[in-house]
């Protein structure tokens, strides 16, 4: 693996808020660069804060979000073997408080997001929280949090830069089934973005029945733009001008509550067209409830233009309203999301 | 990994285990069944005396919970040869650059849920060190001496702690599951891969002489908790504060040194006032920084001036000058 074609960060968010980071820079950048990347986390986990304020009963948690990279034109003379783009986060609630271990990870394989998570999970973010009481007890005032969490970023950053290149493997929670409640649809054509979401009426009783089973509607309409557009920022930093981001996953948790978002992509003619669909597990009483392959293969038909877009939509599911769209790039459209869709009565 | 995947991914052959065991009942009717589980497991070759055996059993004897037995521990003991043997296998395969990368990933592969599906096998309130103590015994029987169990758990005492917070006992289960594994792994490594580790040798002599000609005081955690605060508007700890700001201190300032003010005055001025610059958020301003700490650094200067102190007692000094600067400048943003 050539260096200049890794990115790595790991940054660890305290129970007092204060951000630890470790970052591998394989490549001298200039220093306000650097500054900004150690910025990241805050920007990445942007949304996250922005649900606590918004239902502080329920703490969400964006797990993984998962990009592909594609080759942009204009640069064509410095070629980049970067393919995949994530960004993973682990939290972990600490005597009422919540702690965070956030990733990103550039390279040139298509990562397992699966393995790569539980490591930062199970054992990094852990060790983390472990060492904590074991060193206390140990070394009592003097022991030093600060020089510990460095240490123990370096080990997970190692760990990290281990796994890489690991062949993605078939879990078994791709074959669990979900149900869609929502479709978003985005298009870029040069400057101009165009972002829309498709969902239940605001009269239907699914669309207050999901609202529990996700952050928000609204919250669901941005993210996708949101976090294209943070790793856009990122891969400038690290002045990887010759690629640009394309949304694959998002997948959000709550307890044991769990949103996923998957989006395919096309581009024609310059322009940059995706659909996307807001998942959540399988309710027994619901019928189109389907495998991720069904709703990938749906997605594809509709980009390619085989099939009738209000038509697949209606076979993708029944209740979702391909005619009247919510604008999610606009205040006003916005607006009236939080207002119409967020509606709890 | 659930408890059944973890039994067939290392899987040992109960039914023959059985007959050896119930054969070796036969043998010796008379013997109490604690020997005859020992007598079991010196036929399964796991690397004891007999002795020594009948000291690991006894003392783990009473602490094994209610829905297991001692022969179900005497199987562990024999599936934990075969997780050694895979573990080998695989640490042989050399894709490691350094021996604690081979601590921490065989520890989140092979054994972060072997201690889960272990503990299972002893009382809730079994103690660290006799889970350190079985991890050595079982993974790393060669390094465990010859002295009495009791001896042995003392020994690591100091390096094993069992943590009670609000009567309940903290996870610590990594810090255990390091204590007990790391030089067994450490050795394997370095018996497996003896030319990494000469590699590893000389990249850190060098390392040692650019750690010698250090030539700033390192700001990154002050920069840090500044910008913490810039985000969260959050109160600042002032435990978190102290440790930035001995941290700083310390990252220029070594014990066993001497040194005389004037050695060291502009830097630390000019690399305080850049740690704390470098915290702030573009939108925030703040001039003539360096002018500031330097008017109050003045009556320091003119009692310490000419002194020659060591670099730890330069620390203390410094340390409640440095926070009161720090506290003044959190509080104009």
């Amino acid at each position: 693996m050539e260096s200049l074609d890794l990115l790595l960060g790991l940054f660890f968010s305290s129970e007092n808020n204060i951000v630890y980071d470790n970052i591998e820079l394989s490549t001298k950048l200039p220093e306000g660069n650097i500054h900004q990347i150690k910025l990241l986390p805050m920007r990445f986990l942007g949304p996250l804060f922005m649900t606590l304020a918004y239902d502080d009963k329920k703490k969400w948690n964006i797990n993984f979000i998962e990009s592909t990279l594609s080759s942009n034109q204009e640069y064509k003379t410095k070629e980049s073997f970067m393919q995949s783009f994530l960004c993973l986060n682990s939290s972990v609630e600490i005597e009422n408080n919540m702690t965070y271990l956030f990733a990103f990870i550039g390279s040139p394989y298509a990562e397992d997001p699966k393995i790569l998570y539980e490591k930062m999970n199970k054992y990094v973010h852990q060790s983390i929280i472990q060492g904590k009481y074991v060193n206390q007890k140990v070394y009592g005032v003097d022991f030093n949090y600060n020089i510990f969490v460095i240490g123990e970023l370096q080990r997970g950053l190692n760990l990290i830069k281990h796994s890489l290149g690991s062949p993605r493997k078939m879990y078994w929670e791709e074959k669990k089934k979900y149900y869609s409640i929502g479709l978003i649809e985005r298009k870029k054509d040069g400057d101009v973005v165009e972002s829309n979401l498709y969902t239940f009426d605001t009269d239907d009783p699914l669309r207050t029945k999901f609202l529990n089973d996700i952050p928000s509607y609204y919250l669901m309409a941005i993210l996708p733009d949101y976090f294209e557009i943070r790793i856009l920022e990122t891969l400038k930093l690290f002045e990887k001008k010759d690629i640009y981001p394309n949304i694959r996953t998002i997948k959000l948790s709550c307890s044991n509550v769990e949103v996923l978002y998957i989006e395919e992509f096309v581009v024609k003619n310059q322009i940059r067209r995706s659909y996307g669909l807001i998942l959540v597990p399988t309710h027994e009483e619901l019928e189109d409830c389907y495998e991720i392959s069904f709703f990938k293969k749906k997605l594809r038909l509709i980009l390619d233009e085989k099939r009738d877009f209000e038509k697949t939509v209606i076979e993708i599911n029944s209740r979702i309203n391909p005619f009247d769209k919510w604008s999610a790039n606009s205040n006003e459209g916005l607006g009236n999301i939080k207002e119409l869709l967020d509606n709890k009565n | 990994m659930e408890k059944v995947k973890f039994k067939q991914a290392f899987k040992i052959d109960d039914k023959r285990l059985l007959w050896n065991y119930n054969r070796i009942t036969r043998m010796f009717k008379n013997s109490d069944h604690v020997e005859i589980i020992a007598k079991f497991l010196i036929n399964q070759s796991i690397g004891f005396s007999l002795n020594r055996i009948l000291d690991i059993l006894n003392y783990y004897k009473p602490i094994i919970s209610k829905n297991k037995t001692l022969l179900d521990f005497a199987f562990e003991w024999v599936r934990a040869n075969k997780i050694r043997f895979e573990y080998k296998k695989f640490i042989n395969l050399g894709t490691y650059e350094d021996p604690n990368s081979a601590i921490d990933d065989t520890i989140f592969l092979f054994f972060l849920d072997y201690d889960k599906y272990i503990r299972e096998f002893f009382i809730k309130n079994i103690s660290e060190i006799e889970i350190c103590a079985l991890y050595e015994i079982f993974f790393n029987p060669n390094q465990v001496d010859s002295t009495n169990m009791n001896f042995f758990l003392k020994k690591n005492e100091l390096r094993v702690h069992t943590i009670i917070k609000e009567n309940e006992k903290v996870d610590t289960n990594i810090f255990t599951l390091r204590e007990g594994l790391s030089s067994m792994i450490k050795k394997d490594y370095n018996e497996l891969h003896p030319s990494k580790v000469q590699i590893k040798s000389e990249q850190q002599k060098n390392d040692i002489k650019v750690l010698s000609t250090i030539t700033k005081f390192d700001g990154t955690m002050l920069e840090r908790l500044i910008k913490s605060y810039c985000f969260n508007k959050q109160k600042i700890v002032e435990k978190e504060l102290e440790n930035s700001i001995s941290s700083f201190l310390s990252s220029f300032l070594k014990f066993g040194q001497i040194y005389k003010y004037k050695d060291f005055k502009e830097k630390l001025i000019r690399n305080l006032t850049d740690s704390l610059y470098s915290g702030l958020p573009e939108n925030y301003k703040f001039d003539s920084l360096d002018i500031l700490i330097s008017d109050i650094l003045v009556n320091f200067e003119r009692t310490l001036k000419n002194q020659k102190l060591d670099g730890l007692a330069w620390i203390k000094d410094l340390n409640p000058i440095l926070k009161d600067i720090v506290i003044k400048f959190i509080d104009t943003l």
